[in-house]
């Protein structure tokens, strides 16, 4: 289980209702620390204002994808360490093996459900 | 100057009658030629007035311009409601959710998960508006190659699409922001 509920925990996601429900699900796990940003540049625009313990993006999303977003944080000496899960509906093999190679933590498929954020969160963060 | 006739070589007249025969031989062909060629091109232009025909048929400036369009509008509008009816449900969640404190301790993990099961269900309208977006890029390419349509065959085609008659009270829900309040409903019936 991991230990430090107040970690802070950047959600990405282009669909305003989406981030609701993903902050709605952490709040439940006790993780209330939680900012949001609507696409990949916004999100790194985040990272580099404050240190975030988890990213938990979408993939599908303009101008900058979760993907590019992903690449991004992993190239950039200060954020690369960050756990990345990857929540998105693109479900096919080449997706996840694109995302892995890309150095993604973990990754859900919409629809998901609350245990596996659960479980998704804690295994990433130990 | 005498000529002289080589022993067995053609006389100047047998020559000019096979020359004579050889023109008559290629006019006769290079006709049946034309006429084939022209033939054919006859055939190629009845096949190119029927494919305009069947064009005209279509009404593509109608369906790029009415149709479509209009497709386009209402799954906008789909996907404006689908969200408006899923930040409704959260808030009213959030607000169940903020009730938990006033139950039974012994009963706050069943409600919070059935709370969750809500949440986790909201997600169709991601879900649902992700189709949606596909359905309108595949709309918005039918467009395209309707554009590409009238641009090859001209305003000719695009002007003989003629208006079909719709019956004016038969036109679904109406788009957010062309829909009247129920007070403006009320009003009409007072």
């Amino acid at each position: 289980m991991a230990k430090d509920k107040n970690l802070p925990i950047l959600i990405v996601d282009d669909y305003r209702t989406m981030l609701r429900i993903i902050r709605s699900l952490l709040r439940q796990l006790g993780y209330t620390n939680v900012d949001e940003a609507t696409d990949g540049s916004m999100a790194l625009q985040k990272l580099k204002t404050k240190p975030y313990g988890l990213i938990i993006s979408d993939w599908n999303m303009q101008p900058m994808s979760g993907l590019e977003l992903l690449k991004a944080v992993r190239a950039d000496p200060d954020l690369k360490d960050i756990p990345f899960i990857m929540v998105t509906a693109e479900g096919k093999r080449e997706n996840v093996l694109a995302a892995k190679e890309a150095g993604v933590s973990n990754y859900i498929v919409k629809p998901f459900n609350a245990e596996t954020l659960r479980q998704k969160v804690e295994a990433v963060l130990g | 100057m005498t000529s002289t006739r080589i022993e067995g070589a053609p006389t100047f007249e047998t020559v000019l009658h096979t020359l004579q025969q050889l023109v008559r031989e290629m006019e006769t062909q290079v006709h049946a030629l034309s006429t084939r060629v022209r033939n054919e091109v006859l055939e190629l232009s009845t096949i190119v007035d029927n494919v305009r025909r069947e064009i005209r048929g279509l009404e593509p400036d109608d369906l790029k311009h009415r149709h479509i369009r209009a497709a386009n509008d209402e799954l906008d509008a789909v996907v404006q409601h689908l969200e408006s009816a899923t930040h409704d449900i959260l808030n009213a969640c959030e607000g169940l959710e903020a009730f938990t404190a006033h139950l039974p301790e012994d009963r706050h993990d069943d409600y919070l998960a059935l709370l969750a099961r809500i949440y986790e269900s909201c997600s169709f309208h991601d879900l649902s508006g992700q189709r949606i977006r596909k359905v309108v890029e595949t709309l918005k390419e039918i467009e395209r190659r309707l554009g590409v349509l009238l641009r090859t065959y001209g305003a000719d085609v695009a002007a003989d699409g003629e208006e079909r008659e719709r019956d004016p009270l038969l036109n679904g829900p109406a788009l957010p922001h062309q829909a009247p309040s129920q007070e403006e409903i009320d009003a009409l019936l007072e």
